[in-house]
């Protein structure tokens, strides 16, 4: 790679070339630049120096990605290819990171954006999990959410699943530090740690920071890479900025689904109710409808013929 | 055929990351070339000479701004074909109405989003 920016200094828009351009010619020393394939990269055939020619290297970060080769001016021109190759091999570097935090700026943006417009739990987990595992690199990890009795939740999880074992003893192991501490932690060599639990599985190293809501730990958010890797202080922080916009976001969704659920139970408790006044409603109707019968005209005849009719029977059977 | 992106903001350090964000798509296809300018007068003048498939074209520049850049490319034919993005600063929501009545095909948020600049430019050169 570092070849590249060797090739870059001698572009047609870089000052470098027409720096050294100015040198060479006021020198008037015949010089080469060529790459590690033996390239030519600045002067001509003409500039190319026999095997007898010094050949300096220009190295950046003590390695070779180039020689110059020529005249006296060779070595100090070698020296100056060095500086200008590290400044551009450091320029890249930087760029690389302005564009990553600019990537991570519009990933957070949109994800504020969804996360308003969503109001169902899963969903808003899911969200922020993928998020965190696409900006962070990793590989698995869960949202974990403590109920009011201290009962842990996974509302959701990707890649590996953490094991049921943490249900049991949510207070343990680095998790249940993270829970009990109220901060987050970067664990770059998961099996050594004196912490270590079943519940973090074959994770090599993790992420792991808790979801705040007013200085009250409501969950944990964890992330983590089987293979190899090293988180660094940026990544906790990025997740902490995750952590921070997902816990309004989750906090609505519950208190969405607490609603939900309160009015599915005034629900079934209205039925209930409808159905008992129903029930009494149907049995004063009934006892109505028989006072309408006993108390009509032709109840009242039947009823006298069958007191007639008992009476001459009780007659006849004394 | 060279596909040539134009990227006009007065800003360096845009250019820079523009031009960064687009080298490792100029390295995939060998064909495309980026060319920059810091002003709007040296955006026309090098969409006049040589006309450019794509400009990712900053809003907000002294003198002529991006906004009369995209006017008088569009109102030209032997332009308005030019596809141009238009950049402007987060939140400034106002801007895309603007963008858009001059003529601008799409509008970017700076600090843009680096994948999709190249996913643009992906597009728009049919790669």
């Amino acid at each position: 790679m570092t070849q590249e920016f060797l090739k870059r200094v001698f572009t047609d828009r870089s000052e470098a070339a027409s720096i050294l351009d100015d040198f060479i010619r006021r020198t008037g020393d015949p010089i080469a630049v060529n790459d590690l394939e033996n390239n030519l990269l600045y002067g001509t055939s003409y500039d190319l120096p026999d095997s007898k020619s010094p050949k300096h290297p220009i190295l950046v970060e003590g390695e070779t990605v180039g020689w110059v080769s020529g005249g006296d001016q060779s070595e100090f021109v070698a020296e100056l290819l060095t500086y200008l190759v590290t400044r551009e091999a450091e320029k890249e570097e930087l760029l690389d990171e302005i564009l990553d935090l600019y990537r991570q700026i519009n990933l957070l943006f949109n994800l504020s954006e969804k996360l308003a417009t969503s109001l169902e739990l899963e969903t808003v987990a899911k969200m922020t999990l993928d998020e965190a595992c696409r900006l962070i690199d990793a590989s698995s990890g869960a949202v974990i959410l403590i109920d009011k009795d201290g009962a842990p939740r996974q509302i959701a999880a990707m890649g590996q699943v953490i094991p049921a074992q943490f249900e049991s003893r949510p207070r343990d192991g680095i998790i249940g530090s993270v829970l009990t501490n109220a901060c987050g932690e970067i664990v770059n060599d998961v099996q050594s740690d004196p912490r270590y639990t079943q519940e973090i599985g074959s994770m090599h190293s993790l992420l792991c920071t808790p979801l705040l809501s007013k200085n009250k730990v409501m969950g944990v958010i964890i992330i983590g890479n089987q293979s190899p890797g090293t988180y660094i202080a940026a990544d906790l922080s990025l997740l902490n900025t995750l952590a921070s916009q997902a816990t309004p976001a989750i906090e609505n969704a519950q208190l969405y689904e607490q609603t939900l659920e309160q009015a599915k139970e005034r629900e079934e408790i209205l039925l209930k109710q409808v159905t008992e006044l129903r029930i009494e409603l149907d049995e004063v109707r009934q006892k109505e409808k028989v006072a309408e019968i006993t108390g009509s005209e032709y109840y009242q005849r039947l009823r006298k013929r069958a007191d007639i009719l008992r009476s001459i029977i009780d007659k006849r059977n004394p | 055929m060279k596909h040539r992106i134009l990227i006009v903001d007065d800003e360096r350090r845009t250019l820079l990351l523009m031009e960064r964000a687009l080298r490792d798509l100029q390295d995939e296809h060998e064909d495309i070339e980026i060319v920059t300018a810091s002003n709007g007068e040296e955006a026309l003048q090098m969409i006049e000479s040589d006309k450019p498939d794509l400009v990712y074209l900053d809003i907000m520049m002294p003198h002529v701004n991006g906004l009369d850049v995209c006017k008088t490319v569009k109102s030209q034919q032997e332009t308005q074909d030019v596809y141009i993005v238009m950049l402007t600063a987060m939140g400034q929501e106002g801007d895309k109405q603007s963008a858009k009545d001059a003529g601008a095909d799409l509008y970017l948020t700076k600090p843009f989003d680096p994948d999709k600049v190249v996913d643009i430019a992906r597009e728009v050169l049919d790669l």
